[in-house]
């Protein structure tokens, strides 16, 4: 009996030990064999992370390899709202608006927001970033991320331009070439423990393609010495804006490109669009009398005259259809060359009316004015140049003296370039190539030239010509001791509504240096210099100086 | 003998499942040391960063333009007529002839050099 009773407890027992066996046992394949993924999701959904990883921005570099643009490390500042406490969020509020530089009220107004994720400021100086860190207030937190730094400031901000927060360009040449400079993010897969720390565990992982670096064909010092010399007579002649514009004549490469007003690459946020416009590419304006070079170029290359034949100026008075056409000063007979050096419209005129319609637009077009550069920057305008099918009776009056017709400055220091370069058009070009990290060259740009414009010899005797406007002429203010300069003025009226306003002005000059072998061309323009208002007062003693110190900084790196 | 070798094939597995999991705990556990080596890696990242900035802009020719072309200042760019040529009154090559005369191309005697109390370079061109 007693035995019985044992074997039946002992039974029972084993029994009970078998079903919570068999029931562990069920369990166990539940959680394992049926729920198995969606448990496996849970877990990774809450452990794994898939964490993007910022491809650094390529750098900008001048042709010295001086850095313009490149990306630094900073902090960005994010709150969990829903983690954070109530005097943790008052902490924020009172505490970080004036180290932030924010109202309190647009801090309280991201701190309720329903969200994980807020960010409080972006791209933060360090400076600001270990004050907040002294006040230890719980659920900052920072995430690193990466700020374009501009180390000249303003300096080339035309032509470089800017990058946003999230490192996207948006104007000059960050935008132009935001596709190289961006490069490509990578992805690595990692996991998050607990107490959410991200452990490096990759179990997958694609590297981020990093952004190529442009080597731009600037110069730095010669940005500087143009940037230098357009501010100082902006400044003098009280100007509304102003371009300069330096290229090397053999080359085609943009050594220096200035606007003012400019602003400061730093604090793009204070700029306003008239001071970001690049007037020097995208600005168009009647040239006046520095588009004489064109009648100039076309009279010698078609042999229609020579540099002694006599022009009669009608002494200062000449009607062209029903205009009457002027001269600053009232001259009598001159010589070709005289008609270019004291820069006679109705001489001009009277060369052009010889020459034909046809002949004035086909040099016009030859120099490529009505047609973009090609230069590689965004903005870039082609000028108006009418064909002579819609020339009216008086436009031969008015186009060879750089009236009826637009252009920028780019297009006329191009234009003077090709007479510096014996009459071969070169491309202007900002990019000498794109590089990547390993410094291998992925794209090079090269000298190109684009058109033969005119005869070596047309082109040598034009270069006497504009020699003379400088040594005799009105641009003796470009005269430089010791090097020959040549060069072209104008002053043109402006147009305001539709009608000349009186009293306003563009003032150009351009010029090149040294005349017997050019090696670099400058173009200087003033829109509205008052009082003084003439291309040989007020933008013949920029090119000037830009052409000295240029020369100078050139003759000492060689 | 059944028994035996499916205790043994048991402690095999055992042993292979403990050594797995060791070294599953060392990768995280190098991945948590990782943490802290990797935030100082970005910290001097960032450093190098701020101190290349403050060097680029102090090298930035709107900096070096600044300090240097101020209206006070007297400095300007370099020139031709600038540049002083100086000649010298003994010749190159007179020179090269005055330092074979006075002996100094000769082999040191090493002994002497020893004994010498001249600095090494000149001890050498005895």
């Amino acid at each position: 009996m007693q035995i019985r009773k044992h074997v039946l407890r002992f039974s029972i027992t084993f029994l009970i030990l078998i079903i919570c066996l068999f029931t562990f046992l069920i369990k166990l394949i539940l959680i394992q064999v049926f729920n198995s993924s969606h448990l496996t999701g849970i877990a990774e959904k809450q452990q794994k992370h898939l964490l993007e990883i910022e491809a650094v921005r390529g750098s900008i570099y001048d042709r010295n390899m001086h850095p313009l643009a490149f990306n630094v490390s900073v902090h960005s500042l994010f709150v969990n709202p829903k983690a954070m406490t109530k005097e943790n969020k008052l902490r924020v509020e009172n505490e970080l608006s004036t180290l932030l530089n924010m109202e309190p009220s647009f801090i309280k107004e991201r701190l309720s927001r329903d969200k994980y994720f807020v960010w409080l400021k972006r791209k933060m100086p360090s400076e600001i970033v270990e004050k907040i860190k002294a006040l230890k207030i719980n659920g900052l937190k920072f995430r690193k991320e990466s700020k374009r730094y501009y180390p000249n400031g303003s300096l080339g901000a035309h032509i470089i331009g800017f990058a946003g927060t999230d490192n996207d360009g948006l104007e000059g040449l960050e935008l132009y070439y935001n596709k190289e400079l961006k490069g490509k993010p990578g992805q690595v897969r990692i996991l998050r423990d607990a107490k959410q720390r991200e452990l490096m565990i990759e179990s997958s992982f694609v590297p981020p393609l990093e952004g190529f670096h442009l080597v731009l064909t600037i110069d730095e010092t010669i940005q500087y010495i143009a940037e230098k010399a357009l501010e100082s007579m902006f400044l003098k002649h009280k100007a509304k804006s102003g371009s300069v514009i330096v290229m090397d004549v053999k080359t085609g490469e943009i050594l220096a490109l200035a606007n003012l007003p400019t602003y400061d690459l730093g604090d793009v946020e204070k700029s306003s669009p008239e001071s970001r416009t690049n007037r020097a590419i995208s600005y168009l304006y009647e040239p006046g009398s520095v588009f004489k070079i064109v009648t100039a170029a076309a009279a010698l290359e078609e042999e229609k005259f020579d540099e002694k034949d006599i022009i009669f100026c009608e002494n200062g008075k000449y009607k062209v259809s029903r205009n009457i056409l002027t001269d600053h000063t009232p001259h009598g007979k001159l010589t070709f060359s005289e008609v270019f050096e004291v820069s006679s419209n109705i001489g001009v005129v009277k060369i052009a009316q010889e020459l034909g319609s046809s002949i004035i637009y086909k040099y016009a077009s030859r120099f490529r004015f009505g047609k973009m550069t090609g230069i590689g920057l965004r903005g870039e305008v082609a000028g108006w140049l009418k064909k002579p099918s819609i020339w009216s009776k008086t436009t031969i009056g008015a186009i060879p003296i750089g009236y009826e017709v637009t252009v920028t400055p780019l297009q006329l220091i191009c234009a003077l370039s090709s007479i510096a370069n014996d009459g071969v058009f070169m491309k202007p070009f900002v990019v000498k190539y794109i590089k990547d990290n390993q410094d291998q060259i992925i794209q090079s740009f090269n000298p190109q030239v684009l058109d033969r414009v005119i005869s070596v010899d047309t082109a040598r005797r034009i270069k006497k010509i504009l020699v003379q406007v400088v040594e005799k002429g009105t641009a003796k203010r470009a005269k430089i001791k010791g090097i020959k300069v040549a060069g072209k003025t104008g002053t043109a009226r402006k147009v305001i509504d539709g009608k000349y306003a009186q009293g306003k002005y563009y003032a150009t000059f351009m010029g090149f240096a040294p005349a017997d072998d050019p090696r670099i061309a400058a173009i200087a323009v003033m829109d509205e210099p008052h009082p003084s208002y003439f291309g040989g007062t007020v933008s013949a003693p920029v090119v000037k100086e830009v052409l000295e110190n240029s020369l100078k900084y050139l003759g000492s790196l060689e | 003998m059944r028994l035996a070798k499916l205790i043994k094939f048991m402690c095999i597995i055992t042993a292979l499942a403990l050594i797995y999991i060791h070294i599953q705990m060392q990768i995280t556990d190098f991945a948590y040391q990782g943490i802290k080596k990797d935030g100082r890696i970005k910290e001097l990242i960032e450093e190098n960063g701020n101190i290349s900035y403050a060097v680029s802009t102090l090298k930035s020719a709107n900096y070096l333009g600044l300090k240097m072309f101020n209206e006070d200042s007297d400095m300007q760019y370099i020139d031709q007529d600038n540049i002083v040529q100086i000649s010298t009154s003994v010749g190159l090559d007179d020179a090269k002839i005055a330092v074979k005369k006075a002996g100094f191309n000769k082999m040191p005697n090493q002994l002497l050099s020893l004994l010498s109390f001249g600095s090494q370079a000149e001890a050498k061109q005895r």
